[in-house]
């Protein structure tokens, strides 16, 4: 039976969710249900990783040290995690404290063709003697053979598994399927997929990349997460257990859990709105939701054509500032809210 | 004071050892010059303590002219040899070299980058310093009014993968590396320095070798290089258990530093133009045996974990060189068995409360 490691960023993507509000008392009760479940992998932190709590990308309402520290406390056998995006995060201010603070696994991410931006924090996690893989995010901006060579890098610098991330929810499962094999077949390192919901594929994209050979899976408890959520944790891991695939984790107490999540944590559970078919469609990161939503409001416009052309320019995370400008432009072309764009 | 002088005491003892009886065979080197580019790596800091051995202790009078883009933590790691008369650090990227030192005879072309990593981060910059700068260095090489011998490093892994029924590669194996992706930017590198070796030896009459250097241990490795044996090292020095991707059955030869830079000096001075010689061991060891030997070197062994990888990790990797043609044709052998040489590397990285980290 092929055994399958889950990896649950509940704690992390879902503080998206909540502008990065998630509290102590939160991180430790879900912690320790995820421990009794039996979770392998919690990851903990700012939506955007370590060091990422900001005014530019939202401040915590717990810094790092608390988060990690109580998470770590309250998990006895699941290994901690967390997301480090370099830039947000470096190694003297965030990785030698994390690894202080006991967090056994490492996800060093990056914009999927910017995989060279992880050679030091990947070398310098591998020295200190913790795991670490690397992520790449927005992945379906890149062909199968880019991603492939930008993941090599990955492997090179040490990575030790490697998890593409479908940010945008953009993926339908032949996609990942494809890509999932030309990954396995040009690593020599586990391959992963971290799904998003936009399309309400994100079960089903995770089904077809461990039947093309992926053996690393990301979900949510009830896919609690950015934009429409992730991939929902308890569901993923019942249709893995029914297709035969083992995980090792105890499925009444991964549901107590998400019950818990979805009673302490979430203020509402992810659905696929309008907004997020729109964003999944354009290819568009899930977490713009919000701020794109605003600034359609301001400017009259409908947040859909702002979202397709913000797809067409291929912004990303980060670049925020577009959002403004393609309103601005989209005014100025006579947009008014009431046009239907046809794609 | 004790370790600096352990810590020196290994490296020499094994120069001796390597030289063994052989030293007069390198007489062509005595009273001469010898001017070594990327001086400072590797294999020019064990080529420097050779030398300064051999003066030290055969009166070769050998002066020794060191040319590297980094010399400060050759002068931190090796001030014994950093402080002498005879040997003369040169900073300068060969690339923009605009001349060597007039009175060099022998010349040693090792610089260049092998960290896997950093070809894969800078495949442009890796090419350009390995085509930019053999060329320049070459161009140079040919105004030297005294030169005897150019010997250029190229790589094992010029030859591409090592077919599994093959035991060893001989120089004279034909295969290549793949030019799909970027694991080939670093030997594709090596390979047109090989060229322009050989180009400068037919139309310049420039007399030259292309030696093929493979897998080393010893002192002054860098802990964190992504090679098996120092990494495998330093998990241990940190007392954490030893990682291998796959199932460990990867074939890999280790030639001790000290026996590496004898060697390079028999081919340097005793050999013909247009020689081609393999630098290596060709005594083969797994992966997995490889860890717990280093392992079992500690107080406290710890144990290998064999981590699970996809089908590529699954596929079992040979390196190991023939090495007959160096024995043959120089009368060379290994003079530092493989087990001292673990021995011997792991108690000076102890040395070094835990190496250059």
């Amino acid at each position: 039976m092929k055994q399958i490691i889950v990896s649950d960023p509940t704690l992390r993507d879902g503080n998206h969710a909540v502008r990065h509000q998630i509290t102590k008392e939160q991180v430790k009760a879900y912690c320790q249900a995820a421990d009794l479940a039996g979770i392998p992998i919690v990851e903990v932190g700012h939506g955007n990783g370590i060091g990422a709590s900001s005014l530019q990308l939202g401040l915590a309402k717990c810094s790092d040290e608390e988060m990690l520290t109580t998470a770590r406390a309250a998990l006895k056998n699941s290994q901690l995690g967390i997301h480090m995006i370099p830039g947000f995060a470096t190694i003297k201010k965030d990785l030698v404290k994390a690894i202080e603070w006991g967090v056994d696994v490492f996800r060093v991410a990056a914009h999927c063709t910017e995989a060279d931006l992880t050679q030091r924090h990947i070398e310098y996690v591998r020295t200190q003697g913790k795991t670490v893989w690397g992520v790449l995010m927005m992945s379906h901006m890149v062909t199968d053979n880019i991603l492939l060579e930008e993941a090599r890098k990955m492997e090179q610098y040490g990575a030790e598994a490697f998890v593409f991330m479908d940010s945008s929810g953009n993926y339908l499962p032949e996609q990942v399927r494809t890509r999932v094999s030309t990954l396995v077949n040009g690593l020599s390192i586990p391959v992963g997929f971290h799904g998003h919901n936009n399309l309400g594929m994100a079960v089903a994209n995770s089904v077809a990349a461990v039947q093309a050979g992926a053996t690393v899976l990301d979900g949510c408890a009830r896919g609690f997460g950015a934009g429409a959520g992730n991939t929902q944790i308890e569901v993923l891991v019942a249709v893995l257990e029914r297709m035969g695939y083992k995980t090792g984790i105890d499925l009444y107490k991964l549901l107590d859990a998400a019950d818990l999540a979805e009673k302490e944590i979430l203020p509402s559970v992810p659905y696929v709105n309008s907004a997020s078919i729109v964003s999944g469609l354009a290819g568009v990161f899930s977490g713009f939701k919000r701020p794109v939503e605003r600034i359609a409001k301001e400017f009259d416009l409908d947040a859909r054509d702002i979202f397709f052309e913000l797809g067409k320019r291929k912004i990303i995370a980060g670049q925020e500032d577009y959002i403004l400008e393609v309103a601005h432009e989209l005014k100025a072309l006579g947009r008014n809210g009431k046009d239907v764009a046809v794609h | 004071m004790e370790k600096m002088s352990q810590f020196t005491d290994i490296v020499k003892d094994a120069c001796a050892t390597s030289l063994g009886t052989s030293a007069e065979q390198l007489h062509n080197l005595r009273n001469s010059s010898v001017t070594i580019t990327g001086g400072t790596g590797f294999l020019g800091t064990w080529l420097t303590e050779v030398l300064t051995s051999l003066n030290d202790h055969h009166d070769f009078g050998i002066q020794l002219h060191l040319i590297d883009r980094e010399i400060e933590s050759f002068s931190r790691i090796s001030p014994h040899l950093a402080s002498r008369s005879d040997v003369h650090l040169i900073e300068a990227d060969v690339r923009y070299l605009s001349e060597l030192p007039r009175d060099t005879q022998w010349l040693i072309h090792a610089a260049g980058d092998p960290d896997t990593r950093n070809h894969f981060s800078n495949p442009v910059k890796t090419l350009n310093l390995l085509s930019a700068g053999t060329q320049s260095v070459f161009a140079l090489a040919e105004q030297l009014p005294k030169i005897r011998m150019v010997l250029n490093l190229s790589s094992g892994l010029i030859y591409g993968p090592q077919p599994e029924e093959m035991e060893t590669i001989p120089e004279d194996y034909s295969g290549a590396p793949s030019l799909t992706g970027l694991q080939s930017v670093y030997s594709e590198g090596k390979r047109f320095g090989e060229m322009v070796a050989n180009a400068y030896r037919n139309e310049a009459r420039l007399p030259t070798t292309n030696v093929r250097p493979f897998s080393f241990i010893g002192p002054f490795q860098k802990l964190t290089s992504p090679w098996a044996a120092t990494n495998f090292i330093m998990d241990s020095l940190q007392d954490r258990p030893i990682r291998i991707l796959g199932d460990g059955t990867t074939l890999r030869s280790f030639m001790y530093g000290s026996d590496a830079a004898v060697w390079l000096l028999h081919m340097l001075s005793r050999g013909t133009s247009g020689d081609i010689f393999n630098l290596g061991s060709s005594e083969s060891i797994d992966l997995k045996s490889l860890a717990r030997k280093i392992s079992e070197q500690f107080s406290n062994p710890q144990p290998v974990i064999l981590s699970a990888g996809g089908p590529e990790a699954q596929k079992r990797s040979v390196l190991v060189p023939s090495t007959k043609k160096a024995e043959t044709q120089l009368g060379l052998s290994l003079r530092i068995p493989f087990d001292d040489a673990v021995n011997m590397t792991v108690k000076w990285f102890k040395s070094q409360h835990g190496g250059t980290l």
